[in-house]
């Protein structure tokens, strides 16, 4: 915390550079709620980015009243409305119906998310413990897909199954990480 | 349709691995979805973790490249932002000076005319010259001596500067871009590394053969990222040293550049296109010589560009899509570095043939029409008339393309050539999403996009499906259908009839087209490419049940490429009132054919009527 004080000080005097100090402490959190809600590798980085900039010629509006991150986090589900936004109002010219449906969902449920900012960052934290705690076999297709971009085809190839089934798989693994990150909250008193 | 949560979950799944599902699926998704507020929410739940997993997974190299690129971002928003300033001040600037027209004889200003639309003049003062100045920054270009008018000069600076600053600011970006690139291929590389080091601990040949071809496609996407990177470092280093020494970068037409050679003419743009030439990028002008060496970026989904060489050999470039090192010395050469070119070639000396170098291939053309797609993938060439020779870049296995065939030059494939398929919606359908739906009903039904319609109309290879034989056929001795009393309605002609239930919601499954009459069989067909498909059948009538008879109908019976999906089988009022089914075909004939009716049995509806009635097809390309 010190040391994110000394970057945002210096942020403050217009370094960009400590401010890319905490763009490195805070990318996963600011990221990760973005990726929640859109699909896209690129978009999401570009409104992450542009959340970043945002935050940092607004830092001085900062007053430290709550976690960095909390207000980082703020600011990206701004841009991710505002983006969403921009979206239905172009897929409303479209006749993609389910795709359209699943955007609104979205958009509707990233509205909703302004009470629970606190929750979406805990759960970041939450699940960063909870991958560590999954089981061998659900922790090494987790790595397989995530972190080494297989995609489940690739998978099956490799292992000679079904691409369905290692989609199940995943799927399965993923409820085990959501009914992990209930318990720790849970446990710590959050929703 | 809450009832099939797995099917449900199973259709999400596939939508958030980015595959397309059919509109019947689509449908089937959208139902559950909405009838099922838990399940809804549960598969939400997920989708919201799997996005979050997606960053996670990146790493920590990635993280530190994100953080890099904030701050050439921030640097390039900081440009962005004194450069409006400085234009604003330069516009108060000019506004405020009075005009040079009321200088007097003896060089003394007389006061500018009073007017009420003063204010309004300043305005229009203002806005021109901020046209002028973006017209400047866009077209103009020092003397060719190399020196600049007096007068113009500080209106020269600030446009080339600006220039400058754009360019830098593009090169920056594409430095990023590429850097970002070349991490990724740097994981790649060591996933691939440690994957054939594991195949030699396992020995598992197949695996290290993989590995092998992999990590070789490897290698050539790092060298040409490598090469991409030299150039946008280079580019950027100009722009800077320009900007450092205050001095406009070199004009793209400076003496140096004017002595090479013009090899080709430009003889039709659209949207938005760049001529490409050591880094810097210029609009493209209709008419425009081109300059061996130089290259063509056409940019954005609208755009194309038309290069004539003198000997008529035409090469157009379509959109997206990156040209470079154009060059004529012993034969035409270019580089496709992505996108589609179309070229029709004169024919060129035995020994100077066309040569077009793609990430993944080489094309030599002697003269033929042909057409080259480069996707980071692969390259594909088809060629329309004459022969093309196309050589695999690392290991050089080659195939002769002959007209009407086509090849992909891409790792891990076998090059071969294969016949082009026919340009119908369908066979475009199943190249862009792998999927053609086509619905059975009467014209003019309204269907969601990207459906397509038979009305039991002839074959006809413009719309690219349809039926052998005429709709209306002769009449078939022997077949008639009763009403419930036993009175004989009406004699069966041969061909088909379609309809459509006009309050039923789904229109897949509320309309039809009927046909295959007893003994009598039809024949539907849709030249498709070559290869493996899992068709989709559904027959039967959502009218049933609805007025004096036809509350049961069949038997159906369906068979695709041979196979028999639907055998005799009768759909009825309190059961499915359609059925639905898979079958996994080959065509190997470059045509899937479907066959309806045909029932030799003596089952028949309650009516004592025999037809078959399809609702629709989907037809996916299988892995």
């Amino acid at each position: 915390m010190e040391e994110e004080s000394k970057w945002i000080e210096l942020s403050r005097a217009g370094s960009a550079e400590a401010f890319a100090q905490l763009v490195l402490l805070h990318q996963v959190r600011v990221r990760g709620y973005i990726g929640r809600y859109l699909r896209n590798k690129d978009v999401v980085d570009d409104l992450a980015q542009e959340a970043f900039l945002d935050a940092f010629r607004r830092l001085n509006t900062y007053q430290g009243e709550g976690p960095l991150a909390l207000w980082l986090v703020g600011i990206a589900r701004n841009c991710v409305l505002e983006h969403m936004r921009g979206e239905m109002r172009r897929r409303s010219r479209e006749a993609r119906h389910l795709e359209t449906a699943l955007a609104l969902r979205r958009l509707q449920q990233a509205e909703a998310d302004a009470g629970r900012l606190g929750d979406r960052e805990r759960e970041i934290s939450a699940l960063q413990d909870c991958i560590r705690n999954l089981p061998e076999t659900g922790a090494r297709l987790l790595a397989e897909h995530y972190f080494q971009s297989r995609s489940a085809v690739e998978i099956a190839r490799k292992r000679g199954g079904k691409e369905g089934a290692i989609r199940m798989a995943l799927l399965r693994v993923r409820q085990m990480l959501r009914e992990c990150i209930e318990r720790t909250m849970a446990a710590e008193g959050g929703a | 349709m809450s009832a099939d949560r797995p099917r449900a979950s199973e259709l999400r799944l596939r939508v958030m691995a980015g595959e397309s599902l059919s509109a019947s699926e689509e449908e089937e998704l959208l139902k559950a979805l909405s009838s099922d507020d838990a399940l809804r929410a549960e598969l939400e739940k997920d989708e919201q973790l799997d996005g979050i997993l997606r960053v996670l997974g990146r790493g920590d190299e990635d993280a530190q490249t994100f953080a890099r690129e904030f701050i050439h971002r921030e640097a390039a928003e900081r440009d962005k932002v004194r450069f409006a300033q400085g234009i604003r001040i330069r516009i108060e600037e000019e506004a405020s000076r009075p005009p040079l027209r009321h200088t007097t004889r003896h060089g003394r200003r007389r006061p500018a005319p009073k007017s009420s639309r003063g204010p309004w003049l300043s305005a229009l003062a203002a806005a021109g010259m901020l046209i002028g100045l973006l017209m400047l920054a866009t077209f103009s270009k020092p003397a060719r001596n190399g020196t600049r008018r007096p007068d113009a000069a500080p209106r020269e600076e600030v446009a080339l500067r600006t220039r400058a600053k754009e360019d830098r600011t593009s090169a920056r970006a594409e430095r990023l871009r590429v850097e970002r690139k070349l991490d990724e291929i740097e994981r790649e590389r060591r996933r691939l590394e440690e994957e054939r080091a594991k195949a030699d601990r396992e020995k598992q040949d197949e695996l290290r053969r993989r590995a092998e071809e992999d990590l070789a496609q490897i290698a050539a996407d790092h060298k040409a990222a490598a090469e991409r990177l030299k150039r946008a470092q280079e580019a950027e280093q100009k722009a800077q040293d320009a900007l450092t020494r205050g001095r406009p970068p070199a004009p793209p037409d400076a003496p140096t550049r004017v002595m090479r050679a013009v090899i080709a003419r430009l003889d039709r743009v659209g949207g938005e296109v760049f001529v490409v030439s050591e880094g810097n990028a210029d609009i493209a002008r209709e008419g425009q010589e081109l300059l061996a060496g130089q290259g063509l970026d056409v940019r954005g989904p609208g755009g194309g560009a038309v290069v004539v060489f003198p000997d008529k050999t035409r090469v157009e470039i379509l959109a997206e899509a990156e040209v470079r090192d154009l060059g004529t010395e012993r034969g035409k050469k270019l580089v496709l570095e992505r996108g589609t070119l179309r070229a029709e070639v004169t024919p060129q000396p035995q020994d100077q043939p066309l040569v077009i170098l793609t990430p993944h291939a080489e094309a030599k053309v002697l003269g033929t029409t042909l057409r080259l797609l480069v996707d980071p993938n692969k390259t594909r060439l088809d060629v329309m008339e004459g022969k093309v020779r196309l050589t695999r870049k690392p290991d050089g296995r080659s195939v002769d393309v002959a007209s009407g065939h086509y090849a992909v030059a891409a790792v891990g494939v076998e090059p071969a050539v294969k016949a082009v398929p026919p340009d119908t919606p369908a066979v475009r359908l199943l190249e862009s999403a792998g999927v053609v739906t086509v619905n059975f009903g009467p014209e003019g039904m309204t269907l969601p996009d990207q459906i397509l319609n038979d009305s039991g109309e002839e074959f006809d290879a413009k719309r690219g499906y349809g039926w052998k034989g005429p709709k209306e056929g002769p009449e078939l001795p022997g077949v008639f259908w009763k009403d419930q009393g036993g009175r004989i309605l009406s004699k069966i002609r041969a061909g088909r009839g379609a309809a459509v239930h006009p309050t039923f919601p789904d229109p897949l499954r509320g309309s039809c087209v009927a046909g295959g009459w007893s003994n009598h069989a039809e024949t539907w067909m849709m030249p498709v490419p070559n290869g493996r498909y899992l068709v989709t059948v559904c027959v039967g009538y959502t009218g049933q049940g609805e007025g004096s008879v036809g509350w049961e109908q069949g038997p159906h019976h369906v068979w695709v490429e041979g196979k028999q999906v639907m055998n005799a089988v009768l759909t009825k009022m309190n059961r499915p009132f359609v059925e639905q089914k898979d079958v996994p075909v080959e065509v190997r004939d470059g045509e899937l054919t479907l066959r309806i009716g045909g029932y030799g049995g003596t089952r028949t509806s309650l009516d004592g009527s025999c037809d078959t009635i399809l609702n629709f097809l989907v037809i996916r390309k299988a892995p």
